[in-house]
């Protein structure tokens, strides 16, 4: 049951209503999200010098509204996926909380603003993977069961 | 003067120094460009008005295609890990000012030096950040609308849509929110229809704090302004005439222009996404001199849009009030005293005739929009938009004042980034 705490909403509603009669419904309301939200991890260089990132931090970096990591004097590489990855729509919908049109608007505002460049774009996760691996700028995202050792964790997405 | 307009038409001279001077800034460094990205933008847009009397952003009464179709370019190099450079040239099918339909402007040649995580400065030509919007004004894609609100956005921006000089943007970070500040400050020049613009000092700033999925936003800028306008020299002429009669002629010729006025733009924004709701809601103020050829002015809007799949239907009430300087008229009834009508016909004539002018940029209306928005895939949307004009405010035409006041605008517009 402590995956409940991790639901806001979850916690009033079963104080309001009582534990017996509710307990299946949490137990729903719970499930759902963890069936059809992939874990994911945001993987760094293990050469990268920060510990860890808030996520709010790297909220940030993947909007391109920070470019450097902070308290470092190293610039960010900002690695993404396709779209039509399942990694890319659970990353921003979970983390980010934009879906796809909206995070396209986003970004069209954002390039054609003269903020700065998008994030690179990879096909797949292994692709992510490898260049995270070799790159000591680099930030992505795979499913968390992907991880190895060439990558380091720096945040996860469904352990806040 | 400043219901004002015009993007800076792009003279060689200034662009070439402004090349020029990056080449020679980046010159050791040119060898490293590893990094090109080419990126652009563009719309292909058809509008019409219900009448022919009048004309809005170059709509009459039959199909055209001109005045939402524009196609930007952007280029970006990356220099070094923190200098940048970037520049767009953008092509209009319909302009303000008297760049030749489709003639390619240059918007923006300005680099970006990363100072630390949080802060960085830019030099060269870049957009000003009046408004909310501003700075994408002109990437349809990026918004729900055919076009950003029009009391806002048309005609204030145009010219000051651009200027030379420096600006410096921060973070900083609280908790759980945080704040964009960004000051700036140069030049701007330009021309809107047949006023000509000289924007000498510009200076402004701009506060931006988001709070999960709200934005609110602060921006004010100020600007050393001259303004005249071919089109009053023969009242100018006139009055210059009647001048050896008494001085307050001479200075009413002096006031159909401006000189060295500093303008006043502020600006608040209010963006809030909720779910599959999205409000925007700006409010602006123009504060002139209050004196010779200006005036003030005051608008804003408040659009509402809601998501649903592919579909985003969107409403937006905006409104705006143009205030002239009373200058004109004040001085015009001072003369009166002096020289009172009935005297001389030609002077009696030259005062209605002025009057008249000084009253049409007295002017206020409200505009109620409805429209679609749908995504046809990933980097192309397809907008559908009527807009309820209730006044000729926003309008061109000859003896506006006198014509029917309602005007009701349909466009169709699909905007892409690539």
């Amino acid at each position: 049951m402590g995956v409940i705490c991790k639901f806001p909403g979850v916690k009033p509603l079963l104080r309001q209503t009582g534990l017996a009669l509710n307990t299946l419904y949490v137990v729903v309301l719970c499930m759902l999200p963890m069936t059809s939200w992939a874990e994911l991890a945001v993987i760094v260089n293990p050469q990268n010098p920060v510990e860890d990132l808030s996520a709010r931090e790297v909220t940030k970096l993947f909007l391109g509204r920070l470019r450097m990591y902070p308290g470092t004097d190293l610039e960010t590489e900002v690695i993404d996926q396709q779209e039509d990855q399942p990694a890319f729509r659970d990353f921003y919908h979970q983390l980010v909380r934009m879906n796809q049109s909206k995070l396209m608007r986003y970004r069209a505002s954002y390039l054609f603003s003269g903020q700065g460049n998008l994030p690179t774009e990879l096909p797949d996760e292994a692709a992510v993977k490898r260049y995270v691996a070799s790159h000591i700028n680099a930030i992505g995202y795979i499913d968390v069961s992907a991880v190895d050792d060439s990558v380091r964790v720096i945040h996860s997405v469904n352990s806040k | 003067m400043v219901r004002t307009g015009s993007t800076v038409k792009v003279s060689g001279a200034i662009y070439r120094s402004l090349l020029c001077a990056m080449l020679y800034a980046f010159h050791p460094a040119l060898h490293a460009i590893d990094n090109f990205s080419f990126s652009g933008f563009g719309s292909l847009g058809m509008g019409k008005i219900n009448r022919d009397d009048v004309k809005f952003m170059g709509y009459d009464d039959s199909w055209s295609f001109r005045s939402d179709t524009m196609l930007g370019l952007q280029a970006q190099a990356d220099i070094s890990d923190r200098w940048s450079a970037t520049t767009q040239i953008v092509s209009r099918g319909f302009n303000f000012d008297d760049t030749s339909d489709f003639e390619p402007t240059l918007e923006w040649l300005f680099a970006s030096y990363q100072v630390s995580p949080e802060a960085r400065i830019r030099f060269g030509r870049m957009r000003t950040p009046l408004y909310l919007l501003s700075e994408s004004l002109e990437v349809g894609y990026s918004y729900p609308w055919v076009r950003p609100p029009v009391d806002t956005y048309t005609f204030l921006l145009t010219s000051l849509s651009n200027f030379n000089g420096v600006d410096l943007s921060t973070n900083v970070d609280f908790a759980n929110s945080d704040l964009d500040i960004q000051v700036f400050a140069g030049a701007s020049q330009g021309k809107y229809i047949d006023f000509d613009l000289d924007f000498y000092a510009l200076f402004g700033a701009n506060f931006k704090y988001h709070w999960n999925s709200l934005t609110l936003r602060y921006g004010v800028t100020i600007a050393k302004t001259d303004a005249s306008s071919a089109s009053l020299d023969p009242i100018i002429d006139a009055y210059q005439q009647f001048a050896p009669l008494d001085p307050i002629f001479a200075e009413l010729a002096d006031s159909h222009s401006t000189e060295g006025a500093w303008f006043q733009y502020h600006g608040l924004g209010l963006q809030w996404d909720y779910g599959h709701w999205s409000l925007i809601a700006e409010q602006y103020a123009t504060l002139g001199p209050n004196e010779d050829f200006a005036n003030d002015s005051y608008g804003g809007y408040i659009s509402l849009s809601r998501q649903i799949g592919r579909f985003t239907p969107y409403a937006v009430i905006g409104y705006y009030k143009n205030v002239f300087s009373d200058d004109i008229s004040t001085l015009i009834t001072q003369s009166e005293a002096i020289i009172p009508p009935g005297n001389i016909p030609q002077l009696d004539g030259l005062r209605k005739i002025d009057q008249q002018v000084a009253s049409q940029f007295d002017e206020d209306g409200r505009t109620y929009t409805l429209g679609l928005r749908y995504e046809l895939f990933t980097q192309a949307a397809l907008k559908l938009e009527v807009e309820y004009f209730d006044s000729n405010a926003l309008m061109s035409g000859d003896d506006l004042d006198q014509k029917p006041d309602e005007t009701v605008l349909t466009s169709i517009v699909i905007d892409v980034v690539f």
